[in-house]
């Protein structure tokens, strides 16, 4: 009798392949989510006007902000969908197991992540194209990638941990859910409680306040994505596929 | 080499104990029967045999590891049944595309000419297929991974009765072209009888009978005869079937052993599958006895 | 705040709805379409170009729009301009820069008067009494710095007008206006608004008009309403 080894590493890299091109439809359902938050933003997001020798300066900003809220929701719930039945008995008819699973979901969504922030952040130069195209107003020229290349790096880095976090935490809801339905209301305790409560202001408020810099935010997000992932792995390995 | 040790296996769900007591071998190079009713722990069995779901206590060895959550049993053994799937997004064309990269003797042009044989849509989705037509393309699947432990659970559900034909005759070819152990479970036996070698039936969660064809055609014989000379016949011996057959005349199923020749009573061979019915019998006496 | 913070939510929550029947749409979609899984790729191309080709063309766009000026060189504007504004607090002419000089006029006024008409305009004035005893008066128009999130306000607003005229100098303000800008950011404002409100502070700089005046001793100078310059 002779016996195949795949190593975990092969398992996990053509689970990685299999998944990305099976996962394609969730980009272009990307690139709907950014559209939207693009049509949403064009009236900016916010706006300044200062007066100066008898002239109103009006500044409208016109950031990124509406469309990583966007993206993140996207995030939260592509973090879900492949926690699903229906996508792990998938993975399940191919050679796999729990730890080579859990990898290749965790590979996917960071490179998802990292697909989705960098199209996050350059989807705001088709407004920026778009904007003075159809509005007869003043053009300011903004600081683009060229000029700033360090702030426009951070941002991108940041944009791309916010959504591998809100994905890692949409995947380890996903795994509890799975696990348990009655899980699923957990997000949505979560997002009232966290708020409404004190303990969940000073959660929220160690996390996305008090930050020295973007890079110590960047920092925080990427810890918290490992916490999720990590969470959702000690959860799932024992599960059992229902096939 | 054995391929499967299951000792004193069993398996709980949360009411239900759906394995009672599982003990066998299985050894390689085989084809073997998993023979159930239904409800028997059929695909329970097979289940954990592929590393899907746990055990709740006892023992099993597939290739000499526990096969949840292994990779190596992954790797070399598959599951064909009817709630395999595959992701909407690829067609069956994409899915034998990638089969290869997972299971490393996947046999392409096996695939494919069983493929274009049973005139499969190459473009068409697997959530989309008819009933019959998915489980024909499951059972491609799984024979061309070539896997050295491939099981079928039910595996001719929904095929026409040319398709199953043809998926018997697909399966004994490619099994002695390359030999490797092979599980089908179904509860029609007759039907798959010509190409097994053993045959493993399971009852209410434990094994019944693990034997050889051969020896489960020699299990049993029907003794048929007047009445009054059958009960005679078989008295203190363990019936697993009888049945009036009109006023005067009964037969009995009983263990092979040395009957007597009496004037009066025929011997008749019991097919394997009647065996496997009998054995797994409860009732006394037939669905006749209901309409009494 | 829970009281703004449940409502802030509401709009999340629908966000979130929206999203996920959206998920949803693309899902079924896919079930239904073969041809799905080739466009995707396409799509994906697609997009990833058209982003890269904004990139491209938003540079070349720029080619004819204002520079856009580090912080520190903000800081250095900020600088030049404070430095201006002393000198020119202290009538140290000798220490202006002569790159924020506009105009300069001279003119042989008649009489002892000079009469300087401000018609609405806020320049800082500044008068420099010279020993002279000829007629001769000299202004000089300087302007400082003025730039805001990378727009060249100097060239936005048009000057005040300055005539001289006999023994009057007559500056007109130009008519109140209005002009929107759209500005645009990489920074995430969502996490970081005190950040970028400080960025956008250090970012600007807002410099005056200023004339300067050189008027002999002996000339009074006073303006329309009659308030006398010493």
């Amino acid at each position: 009798m002779f016996l195949c080894n795949s190593t975990l590493g092969e398992v996990v890299w053509t689970q990685v392949k299999f998944k990305m091109n099976a996962y394609l439809g969730t980009l272009v359902s990307l690139i709907v989510v950014q559209i939207l938050g693009l049509m949403l933003s064009i009236n900016g997001t916010s706006s300044m006007s200062t007066n100066f020798n008898n002239t109103d300066f009006q500044f409208v900003w016109i950031t990124a902000d509406t469309v990583i809220i966007f993206v993140s929701i996207w995030a939260l719930f592509l973090g879900n969908v492949i926690t699903t039945k229906g996508y792990r008995n998938t993975n399940f008819s191919f050679v796999t197991n729990g730890i080579s699973n859990n990898l290749s979901n965790i590979i996917v969504l960071i490179i998802m992540s990292v697909f989705a922030g960098i199209t996050t952040f350059l989807s705001h130069y088709i407004l920026r194209i778009v904007v003075p195209f159809f509005n007869d107003v003043g053009y300011v020229r903004s600081g683009s990638i060229i000029d700033d290349p360090l702030s426009s790096i951070t941002s991108m880095g940041l944009m791309v941990s916010l959504i591998l976090m809100i994905s890692a935490g949409g995947y380890l809801w996903g795994t509890l859910v799975y696990i348990h339905r009655a899980y699923m209301f957990l997000l949505i305790v979560l997002i009232i409680a966290l708020p409404a409560t004190k303990t969940g202001q000073m959660i929220l408020r160690f996390i996305f306040a008090d930050n020295m810099s973007l890079f110590v935010l960047n920092v925080k997000f990427v810890c918290l994505a490992i916490i999720f992932f990590v969470l959702a792995m000690l959860c799932s390995n024992r599960l059992e596929v229902r096939r | 080499m054995t391929v499967i040790d299951c000792q004193n296996l069993k398996k709980r769900y949360k009411r239900l104990n759906a394995l009672e007591d599982i003990t066998f071998q299985l050894e390689e190079k085989k084809i073997t029967g998993l023979i159930g009713r239904n409800g028997a722990g059929k695909t329970t069995l097979l289940k954990i045999l592929a590393g899907f779901i746990r055990k709740s206590a006892g023992d099993v060895q597939v290739f000499s590891n526990n096969p949840f959550n292994n990779l190596r049993v992954s790797a070399n053994s598959i599951l064909v049944d009817d709630q395999m799937s595959f992701p909407d997004s690829l067609t069956l064309a994409d899915i034998l595309e990638v089969a290869p990269e997972f299971y490393k003797r996947w046999d392409t042009e096996l695939a494919n000419n069983l493929f274009k044989y049973f005139r499969l849509n190459p473009k068409q989705l697997h959530s989309r297929l008819s009933k019959g037509n998915r489980a024909t393309f499951n059972m491609i699947f799984g024979l061309a991974t070539r896997c050295e432990l491939t099981m079928f659970d039910e595996p001719t559900n929904g095929m026409d009765e040319a398709v199953r034909t043809d998926f018997y005759r697909a399966l004994l070819k490619d099994y002695i072209a390359h030999p490797r152990s092979i599980l089908i479970s179904s509860h029609h036996l007759a039907e798959m009888e010509h190409l097994l070698e053993d045959i493993l039936l399971i009852h209410k969660g434990k094994v019944v009978l693990h034997q050889s064809l051969e020896e489960v055609k020699e299990y049993a014989v029907k003794l048929q005869g007047t009445t009054d000379l059958v009960e005679k016949l078989t008295d203190g011996k363990e019936i697993l079937h009888a049945k009036q057959l009109d006023s005067q005349r009964k037969y009995v199923v009983i263990r092979k052993e040395d009957v007597p020749a009496l004037e009066g009573v025929t011997i008749h061979p019991v097919a394997a599958s009647e065996v496997c019915m009998y054995v797994t019998s409860d009732r006394k006496g037939g669905i006749d006895d209901v309409f009494m | 705040m829970s009281n703004f913070g449940i409502l802030s939510i509401l709009p999340i929550l629908g966000l979130l709805f929206i999203i996920w029947r959206l998920l949803r749409l693309t899902k079924s979609t896919s079930n239904r379409i073969n041809w799905a899984q080739r466009s995707n790729k396409w799509i994906l191309c697609i997009y990833v170009g058209v982003l890269l080709l904004a990139v491209v063309v938003y540079e070349a766009i720029q080619a004819d729009g204002e520079k856009v000026y580090t912080q520190k060189e903000y800081a250095t504007f900020i600088d030049e301009n404070n430095v201006f504004q002393q000198a020119f607090e202290k009538n140290e002419e000798s220490k202006f820069d002569p790159k924020f000089l506009i105009e300069e006029w001279k003119q042989q006024i008649e009489g002892d008067t000079l009469e300087v008409i401000l018609n609405g305009s806020n320049v800082r004035m500044n008068i420099e009494w010279t020993n002279s005893k000829e007629q001769l008066v000299e202004a000089k128009m300087y302007k400082t710095y003025s730039y805001m999130g990378g727009i060249n306000m100097e060239k936005e607003i048009p000057l005040p007008t300055l005539e001289v005229k006999d023994n009057q100098i007559i500056l007109t303000a130009i008519p109140q206006k209005e002009r929107t800008y759209y500005r645009f950011t990489n920074e995430l404002t969502f996490f970081s608004t005190v950040n970028n409100l400080d960025s956008w502070e250090q970012r600007r700089v807002i410099g005056h008009t200023y004339i300067y005046l050189k008027v002999p001793k002996h000339i009074n100078v006073i303006d329309k309403d009659g308030l006398q310059f010493y």
